[in-house]
């Protein structure tokens, strides 16, 4: 993504992509705040492979401490931890 | 102290910089200053501003079993100060040092349910797994070998790992016969268990998917055995497994049956592995589970049970 800020609908469909990539007919009928853990999209190692996605495609450096299954569990939750760690990029560039 | 009380489980030590504040049930670990400590111990006050040090860290990232406590003893940073006692005991309880719900704390006591899940402690494996993935950001698998083995010289490292698996190993292969038996050690590795055939007089044949550059260092020395060798390439699973008297399947290869049929996949040791590893369940707790894995070298106590 080149722009600095991308907006809620592009990060939405770039995470979706993402789970798709592996499990296109389960992403078919998601919603934005289906539990992503609950229906087995992300297991461990897809977890740790979308965190490496979201630093790398959103310019964010996550903490440990906002790794949790709150921030994590559905597309609308990941989708706002980006919003909120690119934000507060933005306020010291 | 009106919504906490003073967790059961820790335990106060004094030091000389204050009152080290030990959940080992939870492994967290605070110090806390003099005016701090009395405060929560409702002893006379003492003046100063209260603050305290967290002293807990996963120390087990610097080495296998190297010290389970996750007490951290290294110079003391800067404290966390304290503006309000209201402060000092929520920090205090987001450490398990002061809890609200006896319940609510034990429920914390099991294991997690992802990889991202805070609300329980989980497994040490677990715990271990979460803080090299997500927060050092390492693949567990290469920091696994890089503790265990020693790159220069091939040999497992001497950690307190290796002396707690030389022991457990020798008690169960150190009382067999394995005079002219053919025995083969599944994820051979370093050779520790292969080793110890060989002393008890077996004819080791010894597979290993990894460590490729480490595996032809030990195989070459391991040449000078008079019965070791090690199958790196190639073979079709009836050869191997024909012929053997008994075979070993190495802790590691079972622990996690996926991870490992992945290591073999697209070689043709891909269906002996199938064959070999398979996901422990309740009955085969340990110590029976391990002498299930020495298959053939003496009665398998699953199969009885």
């Amino acid at each position: 993504m080149s722009s600095s800020s991308p907006n809620q609908d592009e990060i939405l469909a770039a995470l979706r992509d993402f789970v798709g990539a592996e499990k296109p007919d389960e992403v078919r009928d998601l919603q934005n705040d289906d539990n992503l853990f609950d229906l087995g999209l992300l297991d461990s190692l897809q977890l740790v492979s979308m965190v490496v996605f979201i630093e790398s495609e959103f310019g964010c450096a996550l903490d440990f401490d906002d790794l949790t299954e709150e921030n994590l569990g559905s597309l609308s939750a990941i989708r706002d931890l980006i919003l909120r760690n690119t934000s507060e990029v933005q306020e010291f560039t | 102290l009106v919504d906490y009380s003073i967790c059961a489980d820790v335990s106060f030590r004094v030091i000389p910089e204050g009152v080290l504040a030990s959940n080992y049930r939870a492994r967290q670990h605070v110090l806390l200053n003099l005016p701090l400590f009395n405060a929560l111990a409702g002893a006379d006050p003492v003046s100063g501003e209260p603050c305290a040090w967290d002293r807990t860290w996963f120390s087990n990232v610097d080495g296998l079993l190297a010290d389970p406590t996750c007490l951290r003893v290294d110079e003391l940073g800067e404290p966390t100060r304290f503006a309000t006692y209201e402060d000092a005991w929520r920090y205090l309880a987001d450490r398990f040092v002061l809890i609200q719900d006896t319940a609510e704390y034990d429920a914390l006591f099991a294991v997690k349910k992802s990889l991202v899940d805070r609300k329980h402690f989980g497994t040490f494996h677990q715990r271990l797994g979460a803080e090299l993935r997500l927060n050092r950001r390492v693949d567990p698998d290469e920091w696994w070998y890089a503790q265990k083995f020693d790159p220069e010289t091939g040999e497992v490292r001497d950690n307190l790992y290796k002396f707690v698996q030389q022991a457990f190993l020798e008690e169960y292969i150190g009382s067999l016969d394995l005079t002219g038996k053919r025995v083969l050690d599944f994820g051979c590795g370093a050779g520790m268990a292969a080793r110890l055939f060989t002393a008890q007089g077996g004819l080791v044949t010894g597979v290993d998917p990894e460590l490729a550059p480490l595996a032809h260092r030990i195989s070459h020395r391991m040449g000078s055995l008079d019965h070791f060798y090690m199958v790196n390439e190639a073979k079709r699973e009836f050869e191997l497994l024909d012929g053997f008297d008994g075979r070993y399947v190495s802790p590691e290869s079972t622990a996690s049956p996926r991870r490992t049929l992945n290591r073999y996949e697209g070689t043709e040791l891909r269906g002996l592995a199938d064959r070999l590893t398979y996901r422990p369940t309740e009955r085969d707790m340990p110590p029976s589970a391990f002498a299930a894995r020495i298959q053939g070298l003496q009665p398998d106590p699953c199969s009885r049970a």
